[in-house]
């Protein structure tokens, strides 16, 4: 792909001088690398670009691997006096010092941090010129990380005031310095090389004339091995495809040696050669007459070339560098049998870098030119991309795409124009008209929800401050929020406004159909029904309006929100649009009519008044709620009950999901329903507190009892023993003339009055454990005395 | 004299101590175990302080110093993990390339050493990567001997590339060194502490 510039190129190779490059340098120069004189002169003080620098990474190695063979020993300070991210040396300490201390050293260090190159001396002066470097030790790495200067300058945007960053300029910037990295490295990877030279004229030409994937080379060597080009070159280019043979050596612009042949291998109408078809299956061979004779051609072909090569060894050998174009079999008959004309690991072989046409004594011509043509740019270009031929990025979907003869590609030239609008061959994919279509809609909702959405709600706020309500609880999130709703928001509203609008355009449909339904059943369904829904339908502009009837509506729906029931009666006794209209009308993003407004803010009185002067309440809003559905209130419930039950015909109320009307009487007798329900409760929440208030008395007695209790039995412990027994003989006395219990354990002071107590050596006790106790206290007392 | 220890089970020594040939900081521990060691080591010489740098017991990382002073700085600045981004002797320091101008002067006249902004290996943590002393210098394993022979001969210490802790390449948190003793992480092996003291000139 990337070689059409030659195809072109080749057509028109009139040569320029080299005093005009500078004068037009949007269209490079060819020359020939045969054309010695000019091509010595151009290739004076030849550096390789900063655009296709190699990495150095590949020179440093092979010096670390040479120094690694000398062992270096590591007690020793070492006096090596050079810089490797700079590549300087220093002839004594203050020199070196004084580097590792420059400017130009902390640079470069952070240029490798970031995984670039280093620049040089020179370089760096002269961004020195251009920039104020001197900020760059400061930790803003952001501002000096990225320098170049050639490329920033045509920007332009970045010389401002680089001052002050904002947030927007450095994605920017970062974007720019992530394209640039991504250009860097695809003309790393271009076949071509670019190099300027002492003049600073930047030219290029085919890496694969220096390079060979055998023996990779680091930027000295690359640029020793670009002047050889210019001392002669003897070139021999073998093509070979589809039976065709095309053989030439080149030297100094001319074909030395050349032969071209041809034989019948290729298998018609089926295409490939004879002997790939054979490789399909090792059993099932084409056994055609045609088949034998085109394997018997294939063979001779291969003797041909054999022969044909040996006879010009001498002369190939004398070439410095082969091209080779052989694919699949057609490799063998160059590299393989008993003795193969070339070797395939021979450092002067190289393929063509760029894809060939049937291989005839033309084509040869042109690949020799095309390999040996220098495109000069001129000079102090910066070469980007733009001026590179390269291949179309890849399409996106490429398995979809179906098995087509390829289409014609667009000459390189024309290519690289900037891409403003589509090409003419470009087809315009039914994607892409869906695409577009959708962005237009969603333009066109924009403008609409813009236009009467954010204005509704806009107007809404000022009322509201111009009225000071400070009630904020009754000012829905949507609402209070809607005048600052950002950009994201709208579009999202947009698209609901477009679902809403398809919405509309069903139940508008629907709601006729049932209309005609209902006429033919006779009923007396009234005439509102079917026209309301014309009416409602915001998409046809209506023939005239008055000056402000706009503002009219929104300042209804204004007031519908807001729950001005005098307000709204004053607009209303002498409306400035048709009042079935205006109360079909949906409003704002939610698309609700006025008869939703009042019933979600909970004005009931408004929502009577409204459905008094005829709103509809069977209309539904962008969430297909009708105005009951979206009632916040009760209160505004009834009233829609209310009025069903007054004008049990009007509407269709199972539509409007208002449920069974709601008569006077009905309210008085839930009224009364509820108040004998309250009776009723209130007499159970009395009887229950009694009951309460029983339990605990009950529960207080035990207490007190239980305490009187505890006191008593501490007091008795109190006692002594003789005082404990006193007491029980007194209370045996006193039993006898009361019968109340008297005995207690001399112990822990149970009362065991009516038990057979535990004597022991005069006292009673109640078990033996307090027996025990008893006994272990006495006996350590006794023994303690 | 290389002494092979751990901070709590951890063997990223370098950050919970900072040592020089004046004085030693170490991380108030939940044990005595590690001062202990140091104090044992050390005590004749130097002070071995038990520190807190801003709360944290991790005065290596936030600390750089010599026998000339201390450098801390503010937790909240941008790099202030002093010990992260800058190594140094009594006599030089390698720092960040990023690192500012103002905190570059400071440390030449705190430290007293001559400042040189570079990176190891093409890491930025020139203070992570490397240890360095009087004697000699410790630097990350994937240096390439040019680099290490520029250094050394910058720096004026001889320089090794190498490892501690069984191959971590994070010497800075590894090993803490000055002129006499070295600390590295009980997972060092005989091999890396023979290296180590080798190239900081500790065998007696």
């Amino acid at each position: 792909m990337a070689d059409n510039t030659e195809s072109n190129s080749n057509g028109q190779t009139a040569v320029k001088g080299p005093g005009k490059s500078t004068a037009e340098s949007s269209k490079p120069i060819t020359m020939f690398l045969h054309q010695e004189d000019r091509i010595r002169e151009l290739f004076k003080g030849l550096k390789i670009a900063d655009c296709s620098r190699l990495n150095a990474s590949i020179e440093e190695e092979d010096e670390s691997a040479e120094l690694d063979n000398v062992p270096r020993d590591p007690l020793v300070v070492s006096e090596v006096m050079t810089c490797s991210h700079c590549g300087v040396g220093f002839s004594d300490r203050p020199e070196q010092v004084g580097h590792y201390k420059s400017d130009f050293h902390k640079y470069n260090v952070k240029r490798s941090a970031g995984g670039q190159t280093a620049l040089t001396e020179r370089q760096f002066d002269r961004l020195d010129i251009d920039d104020d470097v001197l900020s760059l030790s400061g930790s803003d790495s952001e501002e000096d990380s990225d320098e170049d200067t050639l490329s920033e300058r045509e920007e332009g945007s970045t010389s401002a005031s680089a001052s002050e960053e904002t947030p927007a300029r450095r994605r920017r910037r970062r974007r720019a310095d992530g394209d640039r990295e991504l250009q860097r490295n695809q003309l790393r990877r271009h076949t071509k090389l670019f190099l300027v030279n002492a003049d600073r004229q930047m030219f290029c030409l085919y890496k694969c004339l220096i390079m060979s994937k055998w023996a990779p080379a680091g930027d000295t060597q690359v640029e020793l091995a670009v002047k050889q080009l210019a001392r002669g070159l003897r070139v021999g280019v073998f093509l070979l495809s589809g039976g065709h043979f095309a053989a030439a050596v080149f030297s100094g612009g001319k074909a030395v040696l050349h032969k071209t042949f041809h034989s019948y291998t290729v298998r018609a109408k089926q295409g490939g050669g004879q002997a790939s078809r054979d490789a399909r299956s090792a059993t099932k061979q084409p056994r055609s007459a045609g088949a034998s004779l085109r394997r018997y051609n294939e063979a001779s072909l291969v003797q041909h070339i054999q022969e044909l090569l040996a006879s010009w060894e001498e002369e190939v050998s004398r070439c410095s560098l082969l091209f080779v174009r052989a694919l699949g079999s057609g490799a063998a008959a160059l590299y393989g049998g008993k003795a193969p004309p070339l070797n395939r690991r021979d450092p002067r072989i190289r393929s063509v870098p760029f894809p060939t046409r049937r291989p005839t004594f033309a084509e040869l011509e042109r690949v020799y030119q095309a390999l040996t043509c220098v495109h000069v740019y001129g000079t102090d270009v910066d070469v980007n991309l733009s001026q590179v031929p390269q291949s179309p990025p890849k399409p996106e979907t490429p398995a979809r795409t179906p098995r087509r003869s390829p289409r014609p590609e667009r000459p390189p030239a024309e290519r690289t124009g900037p891409p403003t609008a589509p090409p003419p061959g470009r087809r315009i994919t039914a994607r892409d008209r869906r695409n577009s279509e959708r962005q237009q809609d969603l333009e066109r909702s924009l403008s609409v929800t813009d236009s009467e959405g954010s204005d509704s709600e806009m107007a809404e706020y000022e009322v509201r401050q111009m009225r000071g309500l400070t009630d904020l609880s009754s000012f829905s999130p949507e609402e209070g929020f809607d005048s600052s709703r950002p950009l994201d928001d709208r579009v999202v509203t947009a698209v609901e406004e477009r679902r809403r609008r398809r919405e509309f355009r069903r139940r508008l449909r629907e709601e006729q159909r049932a209309a005609e339904v209902g006429e033919t059943q006779g009923t007396t369904d009234n005439g509102q029904q079917t026209a309301a829904p014309s009416t409602t339908d915001a998409e046809p502009p209506e023939p005239k309006e008055p000056a402000g009837a706009e503002e009219f509506r929104v300042q209804c729906y204004t007031l519908c929100k807001t729950g001005d029931a005098a307000g709204l009666d004053a607009l209303l006794t002498e409306p400035l649009v048709p009042l079935t209209a205006l109360l079909s009308r949906s409003f704002g993003q939610t698309s609700q009519t006025l008869l939703h407004a009042a019933a979600r803010a909970g004005h009931s009185a408004l929502v009577s008044r409204l459905l008094e002067v005829g709103a509809d309440p069977t209309l539904r809003d962008g969430a297909g709620q009708t105005p009951y559905d979206v009632s916040s209130a009760r209160e505004t419930r009834n009233q829609f009950r209310r009025y069903r039950a007054a004008h049990p015909d009007k509407h269709n109320y199972a539509k409007a999901h208002i449920p069974a009307p709601l008569t006077e009487e009905m309210e008085a007798e839930k009224k009364q329903r509820d108040a004998e329900k309250k009776k009723l409760q209130n007499q159970k929440r009395k009887e229950k507190m009694k009951e309460k208030k029983a339990q605990q008395l009950i529960e207080e007695a035990a207490r007190k009892e239980k305490e009187k209790e505890e006191e008593e039995k501490r007091r008795f412990l109190q006692l002594s023993d003789r005082e404990k027994r006193a007491l029980a003989a007194e209370r045996r006395m006193a039993a006898q003339q009361s019968g109340r219990a008297l005995v207690r354990c001399c112990h822990c002071g149970e009362d065991i009055t009516g038990r057979v107590p535990f004597e022991y050596s005069g006292r009673l006790l109640c078990s033996t454990a307090c027996v025990r106790q008893h006994r272990a206290a006495t006996a350590g007392a006794g023994t303690a005395a | 004299m290389a002494v092979r220890t751990q901070f709590e089970g951890n063997n990223e020594i370098g950050v919970f101590s900072n040592l020089t040939n004046a004085y030693c900081l170490v991380g108030i521990g939940g044990s005595e175990n590690f001062y202990s060691l140091f104090e044992s080591e050390l005590a004749d010489q130097i002070p071995v302080v038990h520190a807190s740098i801003a709360g944290c017991r991790i005065v290596g990382n936030l600390s750089v110093g010599n026998r000339h002073g201390l450098l801390i700085r503010r937790v909240e600045e941008r790099l202030s993990a002093l010990g992260n981004v800058i190594v140094c002797n009594d006599y030089v320091a390698l720092v960040h390339p990023d690192l500012d101008r103002e905190t570059e002067d400071i440390l030449a006249d705190t430290l007293k050493v001559e400042v040189f902004r570079h990176t190891l290996a093409d890491n930025l943590l020139v203070g992570s990567y490397s240890c360095l002393s009087n004697q000699g210098g410790l630097v990350h394993p994937k240096t390439t001997s040019q680099d290490l022979d520029e250094l050394s001969s910058l720096l004026q210490v001889p320089l090794v590339a190498g490892t501690v802790n069984r191959g971590s390449d994070v010497l800075g948190a590894g090993l803490v060194v000055n002129d006499w003793c070295a600390f590295a992480g009980l997972d060092t092996t005989s091999t890396e502490l023979n290296v180590i003291e080798s190239i900081f000139k500790l065998r007696d």
